[in-house]
């Protein structure tokens, strides 16, 4: 009996440290893109991994704004083409700014030409999706930058 | 070239035959109603609509031609009075070609019948390098983003700028080759094709969601096709897209280049892309 109360602590106990790898609380992120409906696609992916927050801006200027009061953020997804700041001048704003810089940065975008890429990355970029992108591939980039970030 | 005459007056079909039919090349029918166009417009090249009616009745019937128009469009050339000038001009803003008006005068019927069914731009090239790349992206965005298997179903050099359907996204496209790439479709296949995006129910109508949703599509198919033509002669930039609404709306492509348009089925609806791209 005692030894069976024994077994049963320790697949808690494993349980929970399983848990502590492979489900991370408080997943916080911040999409930038100026369609609403890309924004609502990779928010129903980031919720699929267990995002807790996702919060949403229409282009870079609106992720700076967004950013000051955000608080913790895991990781970044920016759009490249936008109005008012690009993508890749958000990400060289954020690159440049210490309060930033170490937040991992995807570029989901249709810029998906190796030149465009290795620019994006040259800048700063983490990891890098083309559009358009079926929610597995979007999920492991994520996983991907997420592990990366740990 | 074939054209069709629709008017209960007889005697305006058989005018416009004498006229045309005395140029080599042009076949011309008659069609006395209106509630029959859908299948007698159908491979037509163009449609010779008598305008001279009581104003409402009038637009009403130009909607009823439009509406049976599908993506191969043939020009709507209106006949009418001098007194109802100002409608006709109404009506060439809500998407008919030209007019002529009566009593006809066989020169300007000619001209103005030459003139509408000119395809746009003044280079006549298809060329099937730049236009490949943009049927793979429209294919391959459409299976990736809403798991809609769609095929292409004629490919032809669009005869004029108004888009056959109720929602239009457009990219301009500049640099290396600039023009523009338009997706045009009806609403009730635009609000299908975002709701399958969304992993949603489809809209009940146009919306502002919708709208979005379409502009992120022609982004999206502009990009794929993009990087497909990276290195050749029609490598382009992207700008940011912009949605138009309306039945028979206009765009202009205005680099002078073709435009080609593909249309494709989805489902038991019809789509359609135009590219109008050239080489700087």
């Amino acid at each position: 009996m005692g030894s069976d109360a024994l077994n049963v602590g320790n697949l808690d106990s494993l349980e929970k440290s399983l848990g502590a790898v492979f489900e991370r609380k408080d997943l916080r992120f911040l999409v930038v893109d100026d369609s609403g409906t890309m924004r609502r696609i990779i928010a129903k992916c980031l919720k699929d991994i267990g995002a807790d927050t996702v919060i949403e801006a229409a282009d870079g200027i609106d992720g700076l704004v967004k950013l000051k009061t955000a608080g913790k953020i895991d990781v970044i997804l920016t759009d490249w083409n936008m109005p008012n700041m690009n993508g890749l001048d958000f990400l060289k704003k954020l690159k440049a700014d210490a309060a930033y810089k170490d937040i991992p940065v995807i570029m989901v975008t249709t810029e998906a030409e190796k030149s465009s890429v290795l620019e994006a990355i040259k800048a700063g970029a983490r990891n890098y999706v083309a559009k358009p992108f079926t929610a597995d591939v979007l999920k492991s980039r994520v996983e991907q930058t997420l592990g990366i970030a740990k | 070239m074939k054209a069709i005459v629709i008017s209960e007056k007889q005697l305006l079909a058989a005018q416009v035959k004498q006229v045309l039919t005395a140029e080599k090349g042009w076949a011309v029918s008659w069609l006395p109603n209106v509630a029959e166009a859908k299948a007698a417009i159908d491979n037509q090249t163009l449609v010779i609509l008598d305008y001279e009616q009581e104003p409402v009745v009038a637009a009403a019937t130009l909607k009823r031609v439009q509406e049976s128009q599908r993506f191969n469009d043939a020009p709507i050339l209106l006949v009418g009075s001098r007194t109802g000038e100002p409608g006709l001009k109404e009506a060439v803003a809500g998407g008919a070609g030209g007019y002529v008006l009566k009593p006809l005068e066989e020169a300007a019927l000619r001209a103005k019948a030459e003139e509408l069914v000119k395809p746009v731009g003044t280079k006549t090239k298809l060329d099937v390098k730049l236009i490949n790349p943009f049927i793979n992206a429209s294919i391959e965005v459409l299976k990736t983003t809403a798991q809609m298997e769609i095929r292409r179903k004629e490919i032809f050099l669009k005869k004029n700028y108004r888009m056959f359907g109720d929602i239009s996204g457009v990219m301009g496209l500049s640099g290396q080759a600039s023009g523009s790439v338009v997706v045009s479709m009806p609403g009730t296949l635009a609000c299908v094709l975002v709701g399958k995006m969304l992993g949603e129910e489809p809209a009940a109508e146009v919306n502002d969601s919708v709208r979005d949703g379409i502009g992120e599509l022609i982004n999206m198919i502009s990009g794929h096709a993009k990087a497909a033509l990276a290195g050749s002669e029609y490598h382009f930039m992207l700008s940011l897209p912009v949605v138009v609404t309306g039945r028979g709306h206009e765009i202009a492509h205005k680099t002078g280049a073709p435009c080609i348009v593909v249309v494709f089925e989805a489902g038991k609806e019809e789509f359609a892309i135009q590219v109008s791209l050239s080489p700087e």
